[in-house]
């Protein structure tokens, strides 16, 4: 049996098929959740920013056009996540993986760490987390803009054009976030040689 | 060539270079060792950022809920959606809106119908509100085919899908519930702590519905809302009550309704900031043996919010709550301006009787009816507040027992305002049975007398039916025929049980007078130690106590006298012979004596006593004395 597009499918949900709508969630729910996650470092808020993307996609989805939801859903959820940034900017929220306060300010464990901290572990997955960890915290320093740019680029393999419709702006612009961004990241991610040389 | 710096490499790692820039770094690259080794250093950095790669599978809750926006949403026209198979004229109306239970300026014009998000604004207090009763009417004014009264259509549990839907972020998907009905508040006055029962038809689609109601300015504790369909109970199934994230002072309510149309609700919460405070005047008769009383409550609300057309209930007694609701109720925004609304509804008071769970003993007292007055509905500072709880016939408060504590209800319903308070009156005995007592006790009252007024809450002083709350009292007396009436005094009554007696005190008397003159003292009964030295003797005090009554009724006077040390005997008292003049003498406690008597109109009372104090080694006497008179 031939995989349906999404285009088929959107057209069948809009005529009332209440499957078409379940299997593109199931489709692309994954990558959704997996990019509002890293926007927002926080479980709960992607859950959140999940529900809200899939609510547009179904307000919205007679405007759909095209063979892949893919960009357009995750243009709707950066937006999602670029207004609820905006909100947070007025109402700071603690962020799970906000450093908790150790007195020297480095190295402090994140709090979903600390809360997790009773489970023994082997220690690759120590490191791994940590590895998220670092990674995490460098990408929240990151301006929304260009954080969103970075992962669309990075994690979901999306062009500059694709980018730059989801973000709303121009290809030069995401060319120039996707810069800064990295040359941010390079900053502050660890080195690989770790001190050890 | 120079080297690629850092800048370069990432650029040419993330192919962010003109083709032309990459072939001549594509060149340098291949002859340089250093820079492919500082691009591996790059590309092994970035490697990091793969620990986050991978997607997130949403669990089958989060999809079940995602997937649940359909079905709600298909209740809404605002898109180019074609809906298919909906029937009856989206006979189930969405209302759109909030349900705010808080308080807001209040837009008289009514709004155009609220759009998505409105909501958010209403967080903030913008919101064009008449408290719902514009929100509900602008809605169904946008709809049109909404009508409380319809008949209610029940349909069958096959049509409504399984998956319920997830809390919509948006206000769209929400209903609104209608102003309410009838309220029903119940005001613990010990704690802080009130219960406000409302019901309110609220307008049910077949299928899943939301609510959204707040509570932002207000001081409602949101944990205790509860939400009751008070008809059809087997159709209508109150799911859940969701808080979202990000949104303050907002709550959802899940229903699954099996019926279509206006199914009244009772929504209960506890709130704060309403108290009640009970007044008393009491008008003695010219010889003051009896004593009109009249009781007032007076309710004040500063909850944030109207409560219009309630019915109000008072608590009296103690009552445990282990949090106070002001502070469950985390206010987040100051005070709205004062609100005044006047929702002119005039079937409020048979609404309100309806209730059938009140199921209490009605125990009418024989109180009797008061004409309406200026203070009926009139506001705390005096000024005159018109609204629809005024009606030109008589309110009472009926009065309930219950096992801890009692209830007052008022009858009818009152508009409580919010930052308005308002008097009602409580009772009205009239020839209450007093007895009017001056007590002169330096130690307690200082060198003046006292005058106390008492009476008891049983059904000899007209009383009885009920406890008395606490509250102020003002006792005034009537002077003349004319019924001119004089000030006497102010006191405190502390909670009064049925049968307790009351007694009031009124402060310093003027027209009484107490002088106590120490005429003599002397020595005696001197004992000695082996070495001879005094260990012990014995003081004799002679006093002359001088009473003044300059009032044109005799009057009854209570002296207690401090003695000073629990060792001691009174050797005389002057008391005169006739049982008019009596002064009744009795050992009040161990370091007390009281003297009771009558002193008559325009008179003053004398009399004498010696008391023997015995000191030091004396007191073993004093003991012995004491234990051979108890033999």
């Amino acid at each position: 049996m031939t995989q349906q597009t999404d285009q088929n499918l959107m057209d069948a949900y809009c005529r009332g098929e209440d499957g078409a709508f379940e299997t593109l969630v199931r489709r692309h729910g994954a990558a959704v959740l997996g990019y509002l996650t890293k926007m927002t470092h926080n479980q709960d808020h992607a859950e959140d920013l999940f529900q809200e993307t899939f609510q547009k996609v179904h307000e919205h989805a007679a405007k759909f056009t095209g063979d892949n939801l893919r960009p357009w859903v995750l243009k709707i959820a950066t937006n999602a996540a670029i207004g609820r940034w905006r909100k947070e900017k007025k109402h700071a929220a603690v962020s799970l993986s906000a450093p908790v306060a150790c007195g020297d300010g480095t190295n402090c464990p994140a709090l979903e760490s600390t809360l997790a901290s009773d489970t023994p572990e082997p220690v690759e997955q120590v490191s791994l987390n940590e590895k998220r960890q670092q990674v995490r915290a460098a990408l929240n320093t990151l301006p929304t803009q260009q954080r969103a740019a970075l992962i669309l680029n990075y994690y979901h393999q999306m062009t500059y054009k694709q980018i730059a419709e989801s973000l709303g702006c121009s290809v030069g612009s995401v060319r120039t976030h996707l810069f800064r961004a990295l040359k941010k990241m390079a900053g502050l991610l660890p080195n690989p040689a770790g001190g050890i040389e | 060539m120079t080297h690629l710096n850092e800048d370069k490499l990432i650029q040419y790692a993330f192919d962010l270079m003109d083709a032309g820039d990459r072939e001549t770094a594509q060149q340098h690259l291949d002859d340089c060792g250093d820079c492919r080794a500082a691009l591996d250093a790059l590309k092994q950095k970035f490697a990091a950022m793969e620990s986050l790669a991978g997607e997130v599978p949403p669990s089958e809750e989060l999809i079940a809920q995602t997937l649940a926006v359909k079905d709600t949403a298909k209740t809404i026209p605002l898109y180019r959606r074609v809906w298919v198979g909906w029937s009856a004229a989206a006979a189930a109306v969405v209302l759109m809106g909030t349900l705010m239970l808080h308080n807001l300026p209040v837009t008289p014009t009514k709004s155009s119908p609220p759009a998505k998000g409105q909501y958010r604004a209403a967080g903030r207090g913008s919101f064009p509100d008449d408290r719902m009763a514009s929100l509900s009417e602008a809605a169904q004014g946008s709809v049109g085919t909404a009508h409380p009264t319809e008949g209610i259509r029940v349909v069958s549990a096959d049509e409504i899908p399984d998956k319920p839907p997830f809390a919509p972020a948006s206000a769209i998907e929400l209903v609104v519930l209608p102003k309410p009905d009838k309220t029903q508040v119940t005001i613990y006055n010990s704690k802080d702590l009130t219960l406000v029962r409302d019901t309110r038809k609220l307008t049910l689609k077949p299928g899943w519905n939301w609510i959204q109601f707040m509570w932002a300015n207000t001081q409602i504790d949101p944990t205790s809302l509860s939400l009751t369909p008070l008809t059809h109970a087997d159709k209508v199934d109150i799911q859940l009550i969701s808080y979202p994230a990000r949104l303050k002072d907002i709550g959802r309510w899940l229903i699954r309704s099996e019926v279509e149309g206006a199914v009244p609700f009772e929504i209960t919460y506890f709130a704060s900031g309403l108290s009640w405070r009970a007044f008393y005047m009491g008008t003695m008769n010219e010889d003051e043996t009896t004593m009109d009383l009249k009781g007032h409550v007076n309710v004040s609300n500063h909850s944030g919010q109207d409560f219009d057309n309630t019915r109000t209930r008072l608590i009296v007694g103690e009552t445990r709550l282990t949090e106070e609701i002001r502070y469950l109720a985390q206010r987040h925004y100051p005070y709205g301006p004062d609100i005044i609304i006047d929702d002119g509804d005039e079937d409020g008071i048979d609404h309100a009787l309806e209730y059938d769970e009140w199921h209490w003993k009605r125990s009418r007292s024989r109180m009797k009816e008061i004409p309406l007055s200026g203070s009926l509905g009139g506001a705390f500072n005096g000024d005159l507040y018109l609204g629809s709880g005024i009606k030109h016939d008589i309110k009472q408060i009926e009065k309930t027992g219950l096992s801890e504590y009692f209830l007052y209800t008022i009858e009818g319903t009152e508009d409580l305002t919010n930052q308005w308070a308002k008097r009602l009156p409580s009772f009205d005995v009239e020839d209450v049975p007093v007895k009017s007592l001056y007590k002169y006790d330096d130690a307690r009252y200082g060198k003046q007398p006292v005058r106390f007024v008492s009476f008891a809450n049983d059904s000899e002083h007209e009383l009885g039916e009920t406890p008395i709350p606490e509250g102020a009292i003002k006792i005034y007396r009537n002077v003349n025929e004319a019924r001119n009436l004089s000030y006497v005094g102010q006191s405190n009554i502390k909670y009064i049980p049925v049968n307790e007696d009351i007694e009031l005190n009124l402060g310093p008397a003027r027209l009484v007078k107490v002088e106590p003159t120490l005429m003599a003292t002397q020595t005696e009964n001197y004992t000695f130690n082996n070495k001879g030295n005094i260990d012990g003797w014995d003081d004799i005090e002679t006093w002359k106590i001088e009473i003044t009554n300059t009032r044109e009724i005799p009057i009854d006077i209570e002296i207690t006298w401090n003695m000073g040390t629990d060792s001691w005997e009174l050797t005389y008292v002057d008391t005169a012979s006739t049982a008019e003049d009596a002064i009744e003498y009795k050992k009040h406690d161990k370091s007390r004596g009281r003297f009771t008597m009558t002193v008559p109109v325009r008179s003053e009372k004398n009399f004498g006593m010696t008391i023997r104090k015995y000191r030091k080694k004396r007191i073993e006497t004093y003991v012995q004395k004491i234990q051979e008179k108890e033999k």
